[in-house]
């Protein structure tokens, strides 16, 4: 006896028998599918997966209309299998779900795609893929993700199509109308093309006005799993480019220059150090705000260097995440991902002040100047977060706050605070014994007057960026020379670290405690995929004030640069099109484009001129003859040369596009009298240019007796397509046809009836 | 209205795409992730498109439907739709609506509608009951090309389809004997009716022969006016119907008036054979009656197909104000639909020399007793009565 069970249970659905619909559903699934196993970088299980759909896909097929209840029930124990592997690995996980979940959504999709009787369950399908592609989203970090994105657009488009045609072919009786009415594979794909088109184009335009507001609010910030490295020099800089200059003593000797690993992320910063920074991502950066990544500060200048003096690490463990940052301090939050491309220093990066850590060890060390470094040097592929609190400098405030020293200006009206006397007595303040005279003379010159210490830094970066040129080209100063004195007084130019420096010893020598950092800027915005790329040039050093009463305030002098280094919010930014086309610029190099086209729009303008006026001139001329003098075509129609171009243009591209000439029954009535005409041509009866249809049918008639029905009636129905407006049914063309190849056949027989027998010549 | 807002407010297909991109949105804005924008602009882009193409893809397209003039009762008539495409773009999956006025809904399915081509659809309706139907608009209705906001349109296609009254077979009925033998001893008239034998004067009415005006009278009169022969009124059949309020209750199945207008045709057919002039009568508004003498053809048909109920309630009043239509001495049947019987007008029609047959079609409107209580006062009177039953 056969087990049934009882319909209550499965509740029935009429299952779906179109394998285009299957086909074309499977097809968008696998796009969801090989796009989230490609972001996860083909893991050991994406081949199975594969192939376990594709053969549910089949066994849905071959099983859609039975009970399938023994495979419902073997699916629900294996997705509750799925669901404990996916607890078990968020366990392991818990701080970055999105693999274990799109593992899961994998999982299930698999599983679901051996029962897909019904349009309804393809449908899930279809929403499964669409998840799919996103959770593929949120893992992608570059542009690979685009093909994966291309080929499910225009297969899911094409499943919704085949799901419509399956909704509406449901209640209704298909009508039969010949060829013209089907909707062949080349129709379709026609179809498709053009629809793609117009979703690209619309998708673009959406895309530039989707509104980006600031976000990041989900606070399970994705890291590394926990690594077990070993922690090693407890805190020290080490930079795996620069092994040599670990540690203080001895630094100074290495002038190996590493293009894709900034020089400044060391122990020391030589400032005579030279060399070209890369062009090679080293890190993308998802950000809620647009900031500067702060690296290392160096507090001790040395005439040709920088160092970090006093570094009095502090130890910062916690056993589970986040590390908490001490003596942060800030009201604005800005959340940060780092997603490292390539091998670096221990240098952790972030906005100032980092408050919250999410890292993948259970230590960190701060150092006095706010730098924070891992145990050990940072590889590629790790994922890190950060929390950071931001203190918005408000300037109009700032300027308020008088000088605390008071030199080169008025006297302080009351003394610094304690955390600003110990700034001083950590050598925030030093300035070599041997620093020029001119150089202190200079800042004397500059902030002369000033009642602030904002404004004074203020007023120096100014000068900086205004006076001196940012340039690579410069040669190592020489020996024993100051850097500061050399780029304001000899050279003028220089790369960012002689503007920062140059800042911090005119900031110093006007009693400003300053210190310079090295870090990254920015990077560029990738509007698709949402991360600032951050290439090796995108090393930066710049300068932190301390101001009274306020704290470290960050400044840039070098020019091209935001002189006040704030994180830029992109809240309530209602369009990308500005980032979208810096970073066309930027990876297509606009820019350089246009000034070709300007250079050829320059050699060529008198040329141009020319050529439009001489062409201008001639198919005026040539227009207006053929105008005049219309030409029998061989096909019989009277027009003019251009019409006859335009025509064959038009069959040129029909041919090339695989479109028939007979795409429309009027087209197909027209065709077949214009071969009609063909052959009387070929027989030695052209059609005259002044003939009317009718006329010449007059003259066919007499001329190919033994054809008169079938030249009649091809006439009738030319006339009728080409000038009545009426709409040509299918059946018409048919009959046209028909009637053509009554024509052919009647008209073969030169003389006498059709029905005798062709003329044998005598055989000799 | 508020069927459209019912209809949009449906979960449909584009609501799920609605719902998964604002998700999507808030996830891509917590999380910052630029693909997914770029997925939430497609999607966007894809409902964009899905509201745009469907009205895109009906705008231009004409229908027109072609039906026979007439059929009878429970015999199928044809309905040809044609939807043609007079641009020079195709069209994609089109479902053609056609609610006909018998109350089914016939849907086709367009897979592709070349350029410039039509495209023909034939579906049969078979009316159960006499009238005139008027078929609604042809819908057009499409979601191409993914399913979503489906839009339609609606062309008018003006068409309308007699449904003659199908005479009962057993009804036949011959022609009084007297005027057949009349009829079949003036063989040498043109028409049976056709004789010298001058009988008065009367008022023109349709189908009368214009041979017969008479230009005295209808100088005096100031309408037309004719000559009424004896022979001519002697072959006269007149039939009345009886369409008070009453007899066409709304129900869905026979109705006393359709039988009525059953038994009205079956003698009209008699008429026509044996070459009788025949007129028809039924109440029209107050006061006045609609009439049809000596049609040809199937006039008498037609007429029988679109009368609808008047104001009179019974065929008695009907007599009254159409009395100087019914000629003398002519075969008068009445086709009953409420026992109502009236002395008044039995005697006119006795002073008259009308002979009258009734046929009193039965329906729930009126008691048993009722029925019965006619039959006897109109059998006391002589006149013959036949008594039919409405099928339930």
């Amino acid at each position: 006896m056969k087990f049934r069970v009882p319909s209550v249970w499965l509740p029935h659905h009429p299952p779906e028998h179109s394998v285009p619909f299957r086909a074309a559903t499977l097809a968008t699934v696998m796009c969801g599918i090989l796009a989230t196993l490609h972001e996860q970088e083909w893991p050991a299980f994406a081949w199975f997966v594969v192939g376990l759909t594709a053969l549910g896909f089949w066994v849905s097929y071959r099983r859609r209309t039975m009970s399938n209840w023994w495979i419902k029930a073997l699916l629900f124990l294996a997705m509750l299998a799925a669901l404990a592997d996916f607890l078990v690995n968020l366990v392991y996980s818990p701080y970055d779900p999105r693999i274990p979940l799109a593992n899961l959504l994998l999982w299930l999709q698999t599983l679901h795609s051996w029962d897909l009787p019904a349009r309804r369950d393809l449908n899930y399908s279809l929403l499964t893929g669409f998840i799919l592609v996103s959770v593929a989203a949120v893992l992608s970090h570059d542009m690979t993700y685009v093909p994966f994105l291309a080929a499910f657009l225009v297969c899911a488009l094409l499943t919704l199509h085949y799901n419509y045609v399956s909704q509406a072919a449901e209640n209704a009786r298909p009508v039969a109308a010949g060829p013209a009415a089907e909707v062949g594979f080349r129709r379709l794909l026609r179809m498709v093309a053009g629809l793609s088109g117009g979703l690209v184009l619309v998708g673009a335009v959406a895309f530039l006005l989707l509104p980006r507001y600031g976000g990041m609010k989900i606070r399970a910030l994705p890291m590394s799993l926990r690594l077990n490295l070993p922690n090693m020099g407890n805190g020290q800089i080490r930079n795996p480019a620069y092994p040599n200059m670990e540690g203080r003593v001895g630094g100074r000797q290495q002038r190996h220059f590493d293009p894709n690993n900034y020089h400044g992320f060391n122990a020391v910063l030589d400032l005579n150090m030279r060399g070209q920074l890369s062009h090679e991502i080293v890190m993308r950066v998802r950000s809620s705000e647009e900031s500067y990544y702060r690296g290392l500060a160096f507090n001790h200048y040395n005439g040709d260097g920088w160092e970090i003096a006093n570094e009095d690490l502090k130890t910062v463990t916690s056993l589970n995440p986040p590390l908490f940052i001490p003596d942060s301090q800030g009201d604005r939050e800005v959340v940060q991902t780092f997603y490292l491309e390539k091998d670096m220093a221990n240098v952790v990066f972030s906005t100032f002040h980092a408050f919250q850590l999410f890292f993948p060890t259970d230590t960190v060390y701060v150092d006095a100047h706010a730098g924070i470094r891992a145990g050990f040097p940072l590889e590629a592929g790790m994922v890190y977060s950060v929390i950071s609190m931001y203190r918005q400098p408000r300037p109009a405030w700032l300027r308020r706050i008088p000088s605390a020293l008071g030199r080169f200006g008025p006297p302080p009206r009351r003394p610094p605070m304690a955390w600003f006397r110990d700034a001083i007595a950590q050598g925030d303040l030093d300035l070599p014994d041997g620093l020029p005279q001119r150089v202190r003379k200079l800042a004397q010159t500059l902030t002369r007057g000033m009642g602030s210490d904002y404004e004074k830094a203020s007023a120096i970066c100014l000068y900086l960026q205004n006076h001196f040129v940012y340039s690579d080209d410069i040669p190592p100063f020489p020996p024993g020379s100051d850097t500061a004195d050399q780029f304001l007084f000899v050279y003028r130019k220089g790369l960012c670290e002689q503007f920062a420096t140059s800042m911090a010893v005119l900031c110093r020598a006007a009693g400003i405690p300053a210190r310079l950092v090295t870090g990254y800027i920015p990077g560029t915005f990738n509007p698709f995929t949402g991360y600032y790329e951050v290439k090796s040039a995108d090393a930066h050093a710049w300068v932190e004030i301390l101001v009274d009463r306020f704290g470290w305030v960050p400044f840039d002098p070098t020019p091209g640069f935001s002189a006040t280094v704030h994180p830029a919010t992109r809240e309530r930014q209602t369009s990308m099109l500005g980032p979208v086309v810096e970073y066309l610029k930027e990876k297509i190099g606009l820019e350089r484009i246009a000034r070709w086209e300007a250079e050829a729009r320059r050699l060529l303008d008198p040329y141009a001129l020319l050529g439009v006026a001489v062409g201008g001139i001639y198919f005026g001329w040539y227009g207006w003859l053929q105008f005049r003098k219309p030409r029998t075509s061989e096909g019989g129609e009277t027009e003019t040369p251009l019409r006859r171009l335009r025509r064959r243009a038009r069959a040129a591209a029909r041919r090339l596009l695989g479109r028939r000439e007979d795409d429309t029954p009027a087209a197909g009535v027209m065709d077949a009298y214009r071969r009609m005409v063909d052959q009387l041509a070929r027989r030695g009866h052209p059609r005259q240019a002044w003939q009317t249809p009718w006329e010449f049918s007059r003259e066919a008639r007499e001329a190919v007796p033994q054809a008169q029905e079938a030249i009649a009636d091809l006439t009738q129905r030319y006339v009728r397509a080409r000038y009545s407006g009426q709409p040509v049914d299918e059946a018409g063309a048919a009959a046209a046809r028909d009637s053509l190849e009554d024509f052919t056949r009647q008209a073969g027989h030169r003389n006498g009836h059709p029905n005798e027998a062709p003329k044998v010549p005598p055989s000799t | 209205m508020w069927r459209r807002l019912a209809s949009w407010l449906r979960w449909r297909d584009e609501w799920t795409i609605v719902a998964l991109g604002g998700f999507l949105f808030f996830i891509a804005t917590n999380t910052q992730t630029g693909w997914l924008y770029v997925v939430v602009a497609f999607l966007a882009a894809l409902l964009v498109l899905g509201f745009i193409m469907p009205r895109v893809t009906l705008r231009g397209l004409q229908a027109a439907r072609e039906v026979g003039v007439a059929v009878f009762e429970g015999e199928a008539a044809s309905v040809r739709l044609r939807v043609a495409n007079p641009s020079r773009r195709a069209r994609y999956l089109v479902t053609v609506v056609d609610v006909d006025p018998v109350g089914g809904t016939q849907r086709f399915l367009i897979g592709r509608l070349a350029p410039l081509a039509t495209v023909s659809m034939q579906y049969e309706v078979r009316p159960a009951r006499r009238g005139v139907l008027q078929f609604a608009p042809v819908v057009l209705e499409t979601a191409t090309p993914v399913g979503f906001f489906p839009h339609q349109r609606r062309l008018e296609a003006p068409a309308e389809l007699l449904v003659y009254p199908r005479a009962p077979e057993a009804q036949r009925r011959r022609v009084p004997s007297q005027a057949r033998a009349s009829a079949a001893s003036s063989q040498t008239y043109s028409r049976a009716g056709h004789s010298y034998d001058f009988l008065g004067i009367r008022e023109y009415s349709f189908g009368d022969d214009t041979r017969h005006l008479h230009w005295p009278s209808t100088a005096r009169a100031g309408h037309l006016m004719v000559r009424e022969f004896q022979d001519l009124a002697a072959h006269s059949l007149c039939v009345v119907v009886d369409n008070a309020p009453s007899s066409a209750p709304p129900a869905a199945g026979d109705r006393p008036l359709d039988v009525a207008c059953r038994l009205a045709a079956a003698v009209a057919r008699q008429a026509r054979s044996e070459s009788c002039s025949l007129v028809l009568l039924a109440g029209g508004g107050p006061g006045e009656v609609r009439a049809v003498h000596n049609p040809r053809g199937d006039r008498a048909l037609e007429w029988l197909a679109r009368l609808e109920p008047g104001t009179a309630n019974s065929w008695c009043e009907v007599i009254r104000a159409g009395l100087d239509q019914v000629p003398r001495r002519a075969h008068l049947f009445v086709m009953a639909t409420a026992p109502a019987v009236e002395d008044d007008v039995l005697r006119a029609l006795a002073e008259r020399r009308i002979r009258l047959e009734v046929a009193l079609v039965e329906s729930d409107a009126a008691t048993a007793e009722a029925y019965d209580g006619a039959e006897r006062t109109l059998r006391a009177a002589g006149i013959a009565v036949r008594r039919v039953r409405l099928a339930s």
